[in-house]
């Protein structure tokens, strides 16, 4: 196996072109050891099995090495400046340092006077971040404009337009003979026009259009990067604006994360060139250049501020599980009760509660779901972005995120108890109730007998006082009751307050101060039963109920009384 | 309803049993009687309670050794048309809290009032607790400590000042009701016969 690398390594090398001397190149299959051409495959295979077998392990090397040559000849000839920095990778040649490599001795190299690759990182930082200082600072630029531009903008056109220009400077009609951005000539019919931005002159073919609900948006202190020096001016610019156009800017400042640029800029335009570009209030006329930046700028936001589609469906599925994880366990609790035969739940709650569970089960299977498929592109869609965003790390992430998913919901909610049906409810607590009042009966019974017994008791200590004077049956009667509360009061330790404290809201019970007292207190306990449905504090409601049916009662005897 | 206040509750799962019972406050308007059930409740405290309509439910839960106390909490309206409402939820609670302002006398009549008509009307084995509430304006105090303590040892009354505004007192007074509560199942009765009947045996022995 190893032998048979070597062996490719050598026919690579063979017909690659190798460098031997300086500026000398020559072809062919070479045997890397001696230089001698081999007419083919076969002879140079056959020569260093004969002549060089002993000296195989040092092919890689001898191959290495000459390949670092070459690429050594490259960088010479692309970057003259090697003051850079450098990074080893390998020390394999330092123990050849000093031989001579013009010699035909194929292993002892000439001391790599380069390390075979360098590091660009800190000269690409530099340019990178010199390009990007330069951008945001002409973004922040034209945001600063585009603020006062908004702030105490006149009405009227004439000064609207000297509003304007004392903003920015607009350039000089006559420096300007062709349109940039179409290079067609002005004339009556192609009229110059400004950037309201920047000042430079375009035709209206060539004009974007910022209206101002997007521009108020790129100004406002929400829009604003954490990490943007401009942040304070913006700021307090963007509290100021609001007086500027008087009707609805606070709104629109406040309803802000509602507001969606459209996206058909082609139509916008279309639709707001036909306005008088003068009289026409609800834009401000920028160049390509500008608008390009602005929107830049405006998506960049708009991604840090969103979160990626997937966090977000996995924040609602995580919001779904940790509910189920507080249903389930009320519910199984429910169930057992009610299969126990007890009143203490209602059917129909329970049942509410499961079908509440299962949606969320659906819930989380759906969003499982999508998470699982987010990112292959969907027929008839198109997600080519989706999907090329996808990266194995991503797809692992969601195939886990889906089966977990899976597991929880096969573990929580297939096991979920099954409910009795009305029927067998009522069979069960059928049973139940007799067996309570055998219970109950038996505990007579035994009561009883214990009064059986103490008469008994009684009656023989009476007899045994008869020759005692002291009666012991007036002393027994004398007896208080031994509070019960304070026989069992031993030492408490600690006692702690758990937090289940649960109470209704009592500003959504909305009585009128007019009602009956009572009428009003049926409608509060209707309220809170409402409320106590909606917290699942379900042991909670036949007490209310009771409660309820008690008011009514008393309400009709109310009644009963005041009208006979 | 099958199992009234006070019974045990067969289905309470694992450890320690779980006792259930009805508590009603009563007092006059604006003593505090809703800030001291949200203190206890949700542990919050507004400066501006609204007054209460009616009488409002809330359910909190103790743990006493191996015992947990559910509270089943009636707050009553303070206000004089409400008081009709009062005797169906004091009428089968085991528990009383009544409430009175330390820095006004007359909240402290009404509530002797309170403890008399409780007394007269309500359950006999019922655990009347007075508390005098405000006690953070113990510079403004009208009613004096000693004064509200000899008329609550009189009565057998529990006995606290409490401050909703600092918590002070407010779970102590809670919890001592959560002792004093019998928390057997069924009521005591069958129990203290036993002891009778025990104490006569050990007479006899």
């Amino acid at each position: 196996m190893i032998r048979l690398t070597v062996v490719c390594q050598i026919y690579l090398f063979g017909v690659m072109s190798s460098v031997v001397g300086e500026g000398e190149v020559l072809e062919g299959f070479f045997c890397p050891f001696c230089y001698e051409d081999q007419n083919s495959v076969e002879q140079l295979l056959t020569h260093v099995e004969d002549k060089h077998s002993s000296e195989e392990k040092v092919v890689l090397q001898a191959f290495k090495g000459l390949l670092n040559k070459a690429k050594k000849k490259l960088l010479n000839e692309d970057e003259p400046d090697n003051s850079g920095v450098r990074q080893r990778t390998s020390n394999l040649f330092d123990d050849e340092a000093g031989t001579d490599y013009q010699s035909n001795n194929p292993w002892h190299w000439e001391p790599p006077s380069f390390d075979p690759s360098r590091n660009h990182t800190s000269l690409f930082k530099k340019i990178r971040s010199a390009r990007i200082d330069s951008s945001v600072a002409e973004t922040n630029k034209l945001l600063i404009r585009l603020d006062k531009l908004l702030r105490d903008l006149p009405n009227d056109p004439v000064k609207r337009k000297a509003h304007e220009r004392s903003i920015v400077m607009w350039a000089e009609d006559r420096d300007v003979p062709l349109c940039p951005f179409c290079a067609r000539s002005f004339n009556l019919a192609r009229r110059r026009h400004h950037c309201r931005l920047c000042g430079g002159i375009m035709c209206d073919q060539c004009s974007h259009f910022i209206t101002f609900n997007y521009a108020k948006k790129l100004v406002s202190p929400v829009h604003q990067g954490s990490s943007n020096s401009m942040a304070g001016v913006l700021m307090g610019d963007g509290g100021g604006s609001g007086a500027s156009s008087g009707t609805g800017m606070t709104s629109i400042l406040s309803g802000f994360p509602g507001l969606r640029r459209s996206d058909s800029q082609g139509s916008l335009n279309s639709i707001l060139s036909v306005m008088d570009s003068i009289t026409g209030e609800q834009h401000f006329r920028s160049c390509t250049h500008c608008t390009t930046r602005l929107n830049i700028r405006d998506s960049q936001v708009e991604q840090r501020t969103s979160k990626p589609t997937i966090a977000m469906y996995y924040e609602k599925l995580m919001e779904y599980r940790s509910e189920l994880e507080k249903l389930i366990p009320q519910y199984i609790r429910m169930a057992e009760s009610l299969r126990c035969g007890e009143t203490t739940y209602a059917l129909p709650d329970v049942e509410e509660l499961r079908v509440r569970i299962l949606k969320k089960g659906d819930g989380v299977i759906s969003l499982a779901q999508r998470i699982r498929t987010l990112g292959y592109p969907e027929p008839g869609e198109e997600e080519s972005m989706a999907s090329s965003s996808r990266g194995p790390r991503q797809e692992l992430l969601q195939r886990r995120i889906h089966s977990t998913s899976t597991a929880f919901l096969k573990e929580h909610i297939l096991s979920l108890p099954k409910l009795p049906s009305p029927k067998e409810l009522k069979e069960l607590q059928e049973r139940r109730r007799m067996e309570v009042e055998a219970r109950l009966a038996a505990k007579k019974e035994a009561a009883r007998q214990a009064e059986v017994r103490a008469a008994e008791i009684i009656r023989r200590r009476e007899k045994d006082s008869r020759e005692s004077p002291r009666s012991s049956h007036s002393r027994s009667s004398s007896l208080t009751p031994p509070s019960f509360a304070s026989l069992k009061k031993t030492q408490h330790t600690d006692q702690v307050v758990v937090d289940t404290g649960w109470g209704a809201d009592p500003s959504a019970h909305n009585v009128s101060e007019t009602d009956d007292p009572l009428i009003q207190q049926v409608n509060i306990i209707k309220n809170t039963i409402k409320q106590a449905r909606i917290a699942g504090r379900y042991e909670d409601i036949p007490l209310l109920e009771a409660n309820l049916r008690e008011l009514q009662e008393e309400y009709k005897t109310q009644q009963r009384l005041m009208n006979p | 309803m099958a199992q009234r206040g006070g019974a045990q509750r067969p289905s309470g799962g694992g450890q320690g049993k779980i006792c259930q019972f009805k508590l009603v406050l009563l007092g006059e308007s604006a003593v505090g009687k809703s800030s001291l059930v949200l203190r206890f409740v949700k542990g919050q405290f507004h400066e501006y309670q609204e007054s209460t309509i009616g009488a409002a439910f809330l359910t909190q839960t103790v743990c006493l050794d191996d015992t947990t106390v559910k509270f089943e909490i009636w707050d009553t309206a303070g206000q004089e048309r409400y008081h009709s409402l009062a005797p169906m939820y004091y009428r089968g609670a085991q528990a009383a809290i009544v409430v009175y302002d330390i820095t006004n006398q007359d909240t402290f009549g009404r509530a002797k009032t309170w403890v008399k008509e409780l007394q007269r009307q309500a359950s006999p084995n019922i655990v009347i607790a007075l508390a005098g509430n405000k006690a953070d304006l113990a510079n403004k105090r009208m009613v004096e400590y000693e004064e509200a303590q000899t008329y609550a040892e009189e009565n057998s009354l529990l006995f606290m000042e409490t401050s909703a505004k600092t918590a002070m007192n407010v779970n102590d007074i809670f919890l001592a009701i959560a002792k004093k509560l019998p928390k057997s199942d069924n009521n005591a009765r069958s129990c203290w016969m036993l002891q009778v009947i025990t104490f006569k045996t050990g007479e006899t022995m």
